[in-house]
């Protein structure tokens, strides 16, 4: 699931959890609020255990959806796993934000 | 990853292909040197297969197996090893142990048993002595194909557009990009999201990523290919070897559903096609490969699928509900006639046909041909013949018979049961046959075909028939017959049937080994079929096996008899005649009935099944037909045709002789089905009983 914290024009949030096919459809209305939010959005990797091709795509949706609106969209602290998945899949360039290797800084 | 449904489709299809391996393999040695090859190559691309998916799931015991026997394999593909029937012998062995290791691996048995083991250290060495490849070199190429740099590298460009239904089915795109990295190194690799669909479309569980790779590795492109496998049936892929030209390339642009434009990009992104190359291929926007584009965007492909897996249990929840559908009509029919709306009474006839042609297709569904099973017995003879030096052809006919799956399954242990018998006991040896002028090569046949609602299954052999003196003197001996009992020879052929019953004068490896006769009589009767045997004294025997189409669902004849129902099979109902009418008349003190000038045995089933009551004035006679002989039933009321799901009868009952099932009537009541091969067999076991009494 997914948590909202605002702050003032920005709004962070936070998956808990997997990103992984077995809760790609439990997420959706979470994610349907994070890509309608008209403020700011940080979405933080952190805590994300898990993740698969599914989770890219909502990712990638989210991504792509808030270009569309103009609305400004960052993924930070990416755990050691969407590293990995970001580098398999070549990714880092998709989610504009140059990827912060630091590994410690997920933690 | 959750890998189990992919891994239960390597499972069958690697059962598939071993068996169709093994066929091959018994045809390899008669063949010209033309098929030959060919054959061979379609052993060493099954081979390939098996040791591609083996090493997509990691199975390394399965890989490097049958890595030695593809070398051995390659080899005798290049003709530097020549056929012969030892190597034949090795290779099916070795098929075999692939399918051990491959059953190993289902029951989650990480770890090789000894005698397994062992079976395999002795068939690597044997294959080494052919082919001089040992495991230990093997051991070092899969490695060295794991591992670092080698000048032998080529680029290769593979675009990937995986089907919506990939993840749901527990396949991971990720993980074939990570499978890809064991294989070689992925250079460049792009990710594209055209598919995925606006937010309100989107369904998180379906997949709409495309992949373009440019992949250098020193793999074949069968081993690229093999790695997707197991999506490549709903995903799209292309592999380009290297060196391809341009136009492949451009051909691929055209081929997938991206703009042409952006999809030419990513290939230069990928570093697959320099930007050079690309702009010389377009030197302007070209429009008639757009316009082609988008009048193939507007016919929607039509992919052609022959045949899908389903599994068994859906298929027989199906036929389940067919059934009880079949009841529920039944039930539906009967009220509208009580209610005597025409109206209603047609739509009920509409619906009641419907009915009957959705149970003719659920039925078609569970029918399959019975060649699979045949092709099986080709291997049990020929390894046989070989250990007892007899030379015996198998002759295989009406191979696409389609008999019910259930049946299939339960009959091939009692098939290969007779089929063993057949050769052990039946055929002669070569030298016996010629001082008997007969060919050396002994014939087997096996054939099936249909027969008045049933599925006949020969066995028969030109050997050397049934023995019946031995037969008699062991039946003698054993009790089984009085010292003074005349028989015929038919009932002298049918004692080895009896339990308890083997004539086998030495305990061979093959027969006689404690299951005998009776045990597949029992089985075929299980089935609700039946055994018979013909014996002609050195020319050779036949068994007959007959067996019901289906298991689920009869079409039946409804009778009464006091307050209980019975159904007959339809397909064995011959006649029905009033009992004492002009046609047939009845003799009390010989039990027979007279129809028209035939006599026929007779069963009363009010007294058969203590039925009470005192019998009506007009009583029925059903005339029953089973494997040529006929009887009569004693009803009181004849109510007609009546489809019906066969429920089976419970534990206490299957013993209960002359009841075969029973079946829910429309009104709720119960029917009982009766058993009439049972019946049959025992009014005319009844008849011979006194006729011999009275001799």
């Amino acid at each position: 699931m997914i948590s909202f914290e605002e702050q003032g024009q920005l709004c962070c949030a936070q998956i808990e959890g997997d990103l992984t096919i077995y809760t790609a459809a439990e997420l959706k209305s979470d994610f349907e609020r994070l890509i309608s939010d008209q403020r700011d959005m940080e979405l933080s990797l952190a805590n994300v255990s898990e993740i698969d091709s599914s989770g890219i795509q909502w990712l990638m949706l989210a991504q792509r959806e808030r270009n569309r609106q103009n609305l400004s969209f960052r993924i930070i602290d990416h755990s050691s796993e969407v590293l990995q998945i970001f580098k398999d899949l070549d990714l880092s360039s998709y989610f504009k934000e140059p990827v912060i290797l630091d590994q410690e800084k997920g933690e | 990853m959750d890998l189990d449904p992919a891994l239960q489709t390597f499972y069958v299809e690697s059962r598939e292909i071993l068996e169709e391996v093994e066929d091959i393999l018994l045809r390899l040695g008669q063949e010209d040197e033309a098929s030959q090859k060919e054959s061979l190559n379609a052993i060493f691309r099954a081979a390939h297969t098996i040791k591609g998916s083996a090493g997509l799931f990691k199975l390394q015991n399965i890989v490097i197996f049958t890595h030695v026997v593809e070398s051995l394999l390659d080899q005798m593909r290049e003709s530097e090893i020549s056929i012969d029937d030892d190597i034949i012998a090795l290779l099916l062995k070795c098929g075999d142990h692939i399918g051990e290791l491959v059953t190993l691996v289902q029951q989650n048995n990480a770890d090789l048993p000894p005698d397994l083991k062992e079976s395999g250290e002795v068939l690597l060495a044997q294959l080494k002595q052919y082919s001089g490849v040992s495991v230990f070199e093997v051991k070092e190429s899969i490695k060295n194909n794991n591992g670092k740099e080698s000048n032998q590298k080529k680029s290769w460009h593979i675009s990937l557009r995986f089907g919506c239904n990939v993840l749901r089915e527990g396949m991971d795109p990720l993980s074939f990009v990570r499978y890809l990295e064991t294989l070689g190194e992925i250079e460049n690799i792009v990710t594209l999201d055209d598919a995925l669909p606006r937010l309100v479309d989107f369904d998180p569980e379906s997949c709409y990523l495309g992949l373009e790779i440019k992949f250098k590795t020193q793999v074949d492109k069968q081993s690229i290919e093999d790695a997707f496998k197991f999506i490549q049936e709903d995903s799209t892929i292309t592999i380009l070897s290297p060196g391809s030209r341009v136009s492949d390339y451009l051909k691929l642009i055209d081929e997938m559903p991206e703009e042409n434009q952006r999809l030419g990009d990513v290939l230069v992104q990928c570093g697959s096609l320099t930007a050079a190359e690309l702009a010389a291929a377009w030197p302007q926007p070209n429009i008639k490969v757009a316009l082609n584009k988008q009048d193939r965007v507007r016919m929607p492909v039509v992919q052609e699928t022959r045949s899908m897996r389903v599994d068994a249990g859906k298929l027989d929840e199906h036929i389940n509900l067919v059934g009880e559908l079949v009841i529920a009509s039944a039930g539906a029919a009967l009220r509208a006639q009580e209610m005597g709306d025409t109206t209603l009474n047609e739509l009920s006839s509409i619906l009641t046909r419907l009915v009957e042609e959705v149970r003719d297709s659920a039925l078609h569904l569970r029918m399959i041909q019975v060649g699979p099973t045949f092709n099986k017995f080709q291997r049990i003879v020929h390894d046989m013949s070989k250990d007892l030096g007899k030379e015996i052809e198998m002759v295989i006919s009406g191979a696409d018979t389609d008999l019910d799956k259930t049946v299939i399954e339960k009959i091939s242990d009692p098939l290969t049961h007779l089929i063993r018998n057949s050769v052990d006991h039946g055929i002669e040896s070569p030298v016996e046959r010629e001082e008997k002028n007969k060919p050396r090569k002994g014939k087997l046949y096996l054939s099936a075909y249909h027969d008045s609602g049933c599925v006949v299954i020969e066995v028969a052999d030109d050997g050397n028939g049934l023995n019946r003196d031995r037969i008699l003197s062991k039946a003698k001996e054993k009790g089984l017959v009085r010292e003074d009992q005349k028989l015929m020879d038919k009932d002298i052929d049918n004692l080895i049937f009896e339990p308890g019953f083997s004539t086998a004068d030495k305990v061979t490896n093959i027969s006689g080994r404690g299951v005998g006769m009776d045990v597949v009589k029992r089985n075929i009767e299980e089935l609700r079929g039946t055994i018979e045997l013909d014996s002609r004294p050195g020319e050779g025997s036949t068994f007959r096996i007959r067996l019901p189409l289906t298991l689920a669902i009869i079409d039946g004849f409804l009778v009464n008899v006091e307050n209980s129902s019975f159904v007959i099979p339809l397909e064995m109902v011959h006649e029905c005649v009033e009992l004492n009418g002009v046609n047939c008349k009845i003799d009390t003190d010989r039990n027979y009935v007279n129809l028209r000038g035939e006599i026929l045995p007779f069963i009363r089933l009010r007294a058969l099944f203590s039925t009470g009551g005192v019998a009506p004035k007009r009583e029925n006679v059903v005339i029953v037909n089973y494997a040529g002989v006929k009887a009569g039933l004693v009803v009181d009321n004849l109510m007609g045709e009546f489809q019906t799901v066969i429920k089976p009868l419970g534990e206490i009952f299957s013993h209960v002789p002359g009841l075969g099932g029973s079946s829910i009537l429309g009104n709720g009541e119960v029917a009982l089905i009766l058993d009439v091969p049972g019946l049959v067999n025992r009014v005319s076991s009844m008849e011979n009983f006194s006729i011999q009494s009275a001799v």
